[in-house]
């Protein structure tokens, strides 16, 4: 038997040579994002990432599913899709369904992350001492003291948002501003309306009520105003970013202290969390 | 070194070797490999920081790449498995009946360190229960001074056992210390083949012409076959006197014995092997290996200044004939050790420094290079083919593996915000994935053929063990970044600013004594 011709080994070399001109292209064209389109010909294409950090949700992209959220599984990467807006809608069992309008630009992933708060906001009395009630809960007399010490000073209103930075919450003239503090870094996708069109600040709450403080809290910011009392909202330019009444009384502030979201109504003290 | 000579750069081991303007063009020689390997995998990081997208498609043209190789190779790899089998089934003896064979000497050289009496032992069997007259085999026992009298002792045991079934048996002890030396398997070797021309062939008056030498590495156990099929092969060959003959070495005789690991590299430089049986022009000799003993003679036998002494030695004989030499691809195996420690980590050291020896094969490149700038008898196109094909090979070995599954995804991670929010960053580990995955599957298929040149599994190991031998191919992409790219890399960085390895030897040892039942397929 004898080893394999040259004429042969020729006619391989030019056969995956060939296959490798041929694939390069297409290869290339589609990490690229080209898609081919009957009637369209090839088309520049973009697509949306989806983080849902929740399992057991069902993601819908206008109006279709595009998969279910489980512990493994928590983002999704939908691609192809034409330059154009698109309504992402996630539902959940006992929570407020998100909505969110993105704008899908070519060869661009634009971010999205669901917020679902659940339809049951825990509200209890904070009591110092030891012994808690249906209605409250003890907390140590150390740190209930660093509760009401920190309704003495001015809200924090720069912290993460996620692992994101770079981001700082400002009440202005009783509005509730989210503002990019790094100006050699482009705004990330909530800052962004589309992906080419990015804003430096945004409101989160722009009405008739006066807003008096603000926190990041659970991955969005919790505000009071004294109309309305305290509410929650995502940090995001898009339509439509969640907004929900946590502790709806009025003349009441509210404090983000080391991650729990305490609310002073007179001299009551209440943890608010979901 | 006597530059009058024709051919006074046959020997030569480094620039140090060299003065003057041929020192300075060597060491750039030497500098060569590692320069571009590091420029490959260099350019690559700072393009992953500056043109991440250009770094991403480059990833993916790899991918692609690598996937087209893979696949060519494999057609190669198949039809090497194919064509041993078929010699393995081929009667040999029956094909030389209609040759004139009888004046053929087999001279077997097994030089040897510290191995043990079961290792010189078993592959000295292996010659004795080859179906072949071994009183026209003589066997050398090449001996080192250094390793001392139990060396020596191991040597005398085997001679006194086994030294009259052949035509003659002697032992060579290669002095420790000789001027211009590198102690190592070279040194040993030429010095056991001079002592056999003075003691064995000119007091017989055995023409140099009619000999065939086998270089074995200590631990080769031959297929019953092989001095059939190698005689065949020399005798059929259009140039015996100016060809050198490569088996197929597969590393069986321990194979069961090997952890995960091991297996993997020893099969995958088998399939390497396999593959450049089949690319004859691309083959060069590689470990155990035949070589006529006029070839030898004229060439000055093996390099002793040197580390990769095997695969040199085919090159020393290209340039000393001018071009006009090749490797005969015998398609034929022989059985080597595993690279097999008492311990894991063991194990895995010195696989690494194994590869990294045999990828320190890169101080050819210098060799070639620097022939063939003196030798103008070669013609320019086997110059430029030969320089190239080694040039690529060992490029290729460092920084191909270390591209595909590190370097390449470098964009990703240092690509900054603007390239990770691309359409391309999102797509770059699927699209990349898809190709690999495809060249591995291909790779797996071809692997699954190499369960036909395993020995019968022992009793002692279970099923699952032979379920393991095809599935340990899953850790290819491991193995390959780990033993062949990093080592590889490693050696030419060594070459490059002049740290010269020395040899190091391969320790071995063996559970068992039954090697030929196992090798035996």
């Amino acid at each position: 038997m004898k080893p394999l011709s040259p004429r042969k080994r020729r006619a391989y070399v030019w056969l995956f040579v060939a296959l490798f001109f041929f694939s390069v292209p297409i290869a290339l064209l589609y990490a690229g994002g080209y898609r081919y389109k009957p009637g369209f010909g090839l088309v520049e294409t973009g697509g949306i990432f989806l983080s849902v950090p929740y399992s057991d949700a069902t993601a819908y992209l206008n109006g279709k599913e595009v998969g279910r959220s489980s512990i493994l599984n928590k983002n999704f990467y939908i691609n192809d899709l034409a330059p154009s807006a698109y309504v992402l809608h996630v539902v959940r069992a006992s929570s407020t369904p998100w909505y969110r309008t993105v704008v899908v630009e070519p060869k661009i992933v634009t971010e999205a992350r669901a917020m679902l708060v659940p339809e049951d906001i825990e509200v209890v009395r904070l009591v110092r001492g030891t012994t808690s009630s249906p209605t409250s809960r003890a907390v140590a007399t150390r740190l209930y003291d660093t509760y009401r010490e920190a309704f003495r000073t001015a809200a924090t209103t720069t912290a993460d948002i996620g692992s994101r930075s770079d981001v700082e919450i400002v009440v202005r003239k009783g509005d509730v501003f989210a503002v990019w503090t790094n100006s050699e870094k482009k705004p990330t996708d909530n800052f962004c309306e589309r992906p080419s069109s990015c804003v430096q600040e945004f409101s989160i709450e722009h009405g008739k009520q006066v807003a008096i403080s603000t926190g990041f809290f659970n991955g969005g910011v919790a505000y009071a105003t004294t109309e309305g009392g305290v509410f929650f909202s995502e940090v995001d330019a898009r339509p439509t970013p969640v907004t929900v009444s946590l502790y709806p009384y009025r003349d009441v502030d509210m404090r983000v202290v080391g991650g729990a979201l305490i609310v002073k109504n007179g001299n009551t003290l209440y943890q608010v969390s979901f | 070194m006597n530059k009058s000579d024709t051919h006074w750069y046959l020997h030569i081991g480094r620039a140090s070797d060299l003065s003057g303007r041929d020192r300075f063009v060597y060491r750039l020689f030497e500098i060569l490999p590692g320069a571009l390997s590091l420029t490959t995998l260099g350019a690559f990081v700072v393009l992953s920081f500056m043109r991440p997208v250009i770094a991403a498609y480059l990833t993916i043209v790899f991918s692609v790449y690598w996937l087209f190789k893979t696949s060519y190779l494999s057609i190669h790899l198949r039809h090497n498995f194919k064509r041993v089998q078929h010699n393995l089934s081929v009667d040999w003896n029956e094909r030389l009946k209609t040759l004139k064979h009888d004046q053929v000497v087999h001279l077997v050289i097994f030089p040897f360190y510290e191995e043990g009496y079961e290792v010189v032992a078993g592959s000295v069997r292996g010659l004795l229960e080859s179906r072949w007259d071994t009183k026209s085999i003589a066997l050398v026992l090449a001996t080192e001074e250094r390793a001392g009298a139990a060396a020596r002792g191991v040597a005398e045991r085997i001679e006194r056992e086994f030294g009259e079934n052949f035509l003659v048996c002697i032992t060579t002890c290669h002095p420790h210390g000789l001027p211009g030396e590198m102690p190592g398997k070279g040194s040993n070797s030429s010095y056991a083949a001079e002592e056999a021309r003075i003691r064995i062939l000119d007091p017989r008056g055995i023409p140099y012409e009619s000999v065939i030498v086998s270089a074995f590495d200590v631990d080769t156990v031959v297929y019953p076959q092989y001095f059939a099929c190698l005689t065949w092969n020399f005798l059929t060959a259009e140039n015996p006197l100016r060809s050198s003959f490569q088996p197929v070495p597969l590393y069986n005789n321990n194979i069961w014995e090997a952890p995960i690991l091991a297996r993997v590299v020893a099969y995958s430089s088998s399939f390497w092997q396999m593959i450049q049986q089949e690319r004859p022009e691309k083959l060069a000799t590689f470990s155990s290996h035949a070589v006529s003993f006029r070839a030898l003679y004229d060439a000055g036998y093996w390099q002793k200044n040197i580390v990769s002494e095997d695969s040199r030695i085919f090159w020393n004989l290209f340039v000393r004939y001018d071009g006009a030499y090749e490797v005969v691809p015998m398609a034929y195996p022989v059985s080597m050790d595993a690279n097999v420690a008492p311990t894991f980590f063991g194990t895995l050291r010195n696989i690494y420094l194994q590869h990294r020896r045999w990828t320190y094969g890169a101080e050819n490149i210098a060799y070639i290079l620097f022939a063939f700038l003196k030798n103008p008898r070669i013609p320019f196109r086997k110059k430029l083919r030969a320089a190239l094909f080694q040039i690529e090979g060992f490029w290729s070995l460092a920084t191909h593996p270390l591209i595909l599954f590190a370097v390449g995804w470098l964009p990703l991670f240092i690509g900054g915000d603007a390239f990770n929010a691309t359409v391309l960053s999102y797509n770059l580990p699927s699209v990349a994935r898809t190709f690999l995955t495809l060249a591995m599957f291909g790779l797996i298929f071809s692997a699954s053929f190499s369960m036909y040149l395993v020995p019968k599994r022992p009793s002692e190991y279970t099923r699952f063990r032979s379920v393991m031998l095809v599935a340990q191919w899953l850790l290819v992409p491991i193995t390959m970044v780990i033993f062949s790219s990093i080592p590889g890399l490693d050696a030419q960085i060594r070459l490059m600013f002049g740290r010269y390895l020395g040899f190091w030897v391969t320790p071995k040892s063996r559970k068992t004594s039954t090697l030929l039942s196992k090798a035996a397929v």
